[in-house]
């Protein structure tokens, strides 16, 4: 998807509804497109190097222990205490069904 | 030579099809026909090479062959140093790259890459049908797929798309359309003494902008984001130290200009171009009038109508999201080799992605990948063997320290040993990282290589135990060898539940 079509997909998400359109292209540069399949992993509990995720289309589940615990839907983040902090993810992430999002980049 | 004997693989229905004569689609016929897997391999070229018979515009390579090492240039642990020569299984046919190369520099010059391909393609004998265009895809009644090409139909119920990743792809901004694209770069001499505004600061921007220094009055680069360089990054995200120059020039003062802005407008006005930019974060606009305009905005995979068999793609380049095993994610029975690997994104740590989209990272995907189709759809099972539970160590240190494919691929394929209950310890070999870590499986261990995007990079072993996977770091050495006492110390204490009730019990 290009970069306008993100923008736009991401200025319904309460996160970046103070935005301009040209700060939200902005963003999404620093923003990879990710896509995962059904059941697929998109963080690892106890895994470090992980990065902060948007979802922009599709449902996942939060997973702790193997139990699931919360569903995250469109405009939900999730990964940014590793980010911040440095650490591991205390839940795994898996898509439930068809999950896309956009994720960081490389961070200097 | 191919040109005088007949063309292989007329029309008609094949286990497997590969599409596609760049090194992607070479490794994999090879590694396929070694395996025994009888397959078609179809191109529209006239020869081997893929992309590499046009680009680099500057004709020279990114990507190093090291002639001088201290390891045989026909070792494994030699491909750790040379990025572009494809693998094979037989000595005599590894290395070929320093074999072409003239010694003016470690980067082969593009002619000297495209014969090193054809040399590596004729001494082991692929078979290719050249000149033969894939134009459409169907599934026919039976399940198979069915390619429509220049020559006829094509049947197979499994078909693996090498087709690179280089049609040119530029942004939907106003004017943009009509400027030259990467590829379409003028013969240099005709840039003399003009402004030149490159719109993108990757690799190709940079190539480009590095390439006219001698001759271009005024460069402009620009894209939103501020560019970023390789040496910063420790990884091949960013621009690579060859093409540093124009950004040193940048800074220094030299006439170079870099912006962090977005290209919102280019305008034709006479024998000129206006360009209209914007900073969003410093809300700048700027117009500035140049005399040439040049998109090096990227490229997209050409999937034709791949999408419509519902193979679905990501990002602006396109890629088909794929499964740890390159097969499509949407579409089962579809999968890819080359560049377009990287639509495999793999575990993606510290945001640095694989390096499957240049030679050195996905030909050995093409290795694991030919394995896996063996297995997967062919009954054929390459052997394993057992090791001994004292030999698991001195394997996994070995690996971190010289296994090209780690070095290569880091947090992206591992070697993995598991504990089988039956069989004792089996070394698998080379695996997709994410694989063994997001499957069920038997008790084992695997061993990367990770960059953290900061640091120089380290050995990091995952171990897997009732099917929860952890994660130790090794640490890192400032000569990169890895079977110190501390590495080994280190991994001894991770393995050790892992190893300690297979030390006990007895080998069979």
């Amino acid at each position: 998807m290009a970069v306008g079509e993100l923008a736009d997909t991401i200025a319904g998400f309460a996160l970046f509804a103070d935005l301009t359109t040209p700060q939200r292209e902005n963003v999404v540069d620093v923003f990879a497109e990710q896509w995962f399949a059904d059941g697929e992993k998109v963080l690892r509990q106890g895994l470090s190097g992980s990065g902060l995720y948007i979802v922009l289309d599709g449902t996942a589940a939060i997973r702790i222990d193997g139990v699931d615990r919360a569903t995250l839907r469109a405009g939900d983040y999730f990964g940014e205490i590793s980010v911040l902090l440095g650490e591991a993810p205390t839940a795994d992430i898996v898509a439930i069904g068809p999950l896309r999002c956009l994720v960081t980049k490389w961070l200097s | 030579m191919a040109e005088l004997e007949p063309q292989p693989f007329p029309p008609g229905r094949y286990p497997l099809i590969v599409v596609g004569s760049g090194p992607g689609g070479l490794q994999l016929t090879y590694c396929l026909r070694r395996l025994g897997i009888e397959h078609a391999v179809l191109s529209q070229d006239e020869a081997p090479g893929g992309m590499f018979r046009r680009w680099p515009v500057f004709q020279r390579m990114l990507s190093w062959t090291k002639p001088f090492t201290g390891f045989d240039r026909h070792s494994r642990e030699y491909e750790r140093y040379d990025w572009n020569s494809l693998l094979a299984e037989e000595e005599m046919h590894r290395g070929v790259m320093p074999e072409v190369m003239d010694g003016s520099s470690y980067f082969p010059s593009r002619p000297e890459m495209e014969r090193g391909l054809a040399l590596f393609a004729g001494r082991t004998g692929l078979r290719v049908r050249y000149r033969c265009g894939w134009e459409t895809t169907r599934k026919d009644s039976a399940g198979d797929f069915v390619l429509g090409t220049t020559d006829g139909e094509y049947r197979a119920p499994i078909l693996v798309f090498a087709v690179g990743v280089a049609q040119p792809f530029r942004p939907p901004i106003p004017g943009v359309a009509e400027v030259p694209h990467y590829g379409e770069l003028r013969a240099v001499e005709t840039y003399a003494d003009r402004r030149v505004f490159i719109i993108g600061k990757q690799n190709s921007g940079f190539e480009i902008a590095s390439g006219l220094l001698p001759w271009a009055r005024q460069i402009i680069l620009a894209s939103p984001s501020p560019a970023k360089l390789s040496v910063n990054t420790h990884s091949l995200v960013g621009v690579r130290a060859r093409y540093v120059q124009p950004y040193e020039d940048s800074v220094l003062a030299g006439g170079v200009i870099i912006l962090d802005a977005s290209i919102e407008e280019v305008k034709r006005a006479g024998n000129t171009y206006q360009v209209s930019t914007r900073n969003a974060r410093e809300n700048v606009s700027l117009v500035v009038e140049v005399d040439d305009v040049i998109a090096a905005t990227g490229f997209t995979s050409p999937l034709r109508d791949l999408p419509d068999l519902g193979v679905r793609t990501v990002g602006q380049s396109r890629l088909p999201v794929q499964t740890p095993f390159w097969e499509s994610a949407s579409t089962p029975g579809i999968y890819f080799a080359g560049t377009i690997n990287q639509g495999s994104q793999g575990m993606m740590k510290h945001g640095i992605p694989s390096n499957s989209g240049a030679v050195q990272g996905y030909r050995y995907n093409a290795r694991v990948l030919a394995r896996h189709l063996a297995e997967a759809h062919f009954g054929i099972q390459p052997p394993r063997r057992q090791i001994a539970a004292d030999d698991v160590i001195p394997l996994l240190l070995a690996e971190a320290r010289y296994g090209p494919e780690l070095w290569h691929q880091r947090s992206y394929l591992a070697h993995v040993v598991a504990i089988d209950s039956d069989r004792g310890i089996v070394d698998q070999g080379i695996t997709p990282l994410a694989t063994f870590v997001d499957s069920a499986g038997h008790d084992g261990a695997a061993i990367a290589l990770e960059s953290n995007g900061r640091e120089d990079l380290y050995p990091i072993v995952y171990v897997r135990r009732n099917n929860v996977v952890t994660e130790h770091l090794l640490p890192p050495d400032p000569l990169l060898d890895f079977e110190r006492d501390e590495h080994r110390a280190a991994i001894t204490a991770a393995l050790e539940p892992l190893l300690s009730p297979s030390l006990a019990k007895p080998q069979r």
